[in-house]
């Protein structure tokens, strides 16, 4: 394994064209670092829903703004930090999607997959900046 | 994203294939709201072909559902992939949405 894998730092601007790129390169480290499809596919998702977050609430889909990917992608582990650029909130105030009154509305699901595809999410900085880590499974 | 469109009766079918990624929900957001805007607003989404969906997707889904609950017909899901039936679980929106295992079944009732 080459160490392009590891603590990689990526600025891209706030246009969703711009996921696909940093999914495709976080996927490709780890197929080679032997995590399996139901991994992969979990990171894939948490990785757009915390970046387009980022663009959409953080930076406001302000093109002078960047969004900061750092990733590292490891034997037993990836870690992936998501940093905008905006006012921050507090993710604690987020309202649960699940909610009768909420199951309806289009929005509010993305942190929700995150927390639930990921093993960890942690919120720092005033919510700018969002930490997920996700293990390799023992059998994969 | 491949998004093709067939009426079957009185009902719009849809068939999507590949990944509902952010990028696509422009499409997928049109198409439903083309399917939603015909009486008597009933659109069958499959879902067979779909390896992903985020947020932004179940959205268009959602709103597409709502709208045509709101008109007194209905968007009904296929078949869709494991993973994809997870999110719809862990959203919960499988409460929301009626799925099939078939369009015959999603038309037959």
């Amino acid at each position: 394994m080459d160490d392009h894998d590891r603590n990689q730092v990526l600025q891209i601007p706030s246009c969703v064209d711009e996921v696909h790129h940093v999914q495709c390169l976080i996927q490709q480290a780890m197929e080679q670092h032997g995590y399996d499809d139901d991994t992969c596919f979990a990171v894939k998702l948490a990785v757009e829903e915390s970046v387009i977050n980022a663009m959409k609430h953080g930076n406001k889909f302000d093109q002078s703004r960047c969004v900061e990917v750092r990733y590292d992608v490891g034997d037993d582990r990836v870690c992936i930090h998501v940093r905008d650029q905006g006012k921050g909130f507090n993710p604690c105030c987020v309202p649960d999607p699940t909610a009768e009154e909420n199951l309806v509305k289009p929005h509010g699901r993305g942190i929700m997959l995150m927390r639930a595809y990921m093993d960890e999410v942690d919120y720092a900085d005033a919510g700018r900046e969002v930490t997920m880590v996700k293990r390799k499974r023992a059998d994969g | 994203m491949n998004i093709t469109t067939e009426l079957l009766g009185e009902a719009t079918v849809i068939r999507f294939c590949g990944a509902a990624d952010v990028t696509a929900v422009p499409d997928i957001r049109k198409v439903l709201v083309d399917g939603v805007g015909v009486a008597p607003c009933r659109v069958v989404c499959d879902l067979s072909d779909i390896d992903y969906i985020c947020s932004d997707a179940l959205g268009a889904f959602i709103s597409a559902h709502e709208d045509a609950r709101e008109a007194g017909g209905f968007v009904r899901l296929v078949h869709p992939q494991r993973r994809i039936a997870d999110i719809l679980a862990t959203t919960q929106l499988d409460r929301l949405f009626e799925v099939f295992e078939s369009v015959e079944l999603a038309l037959s009732q």
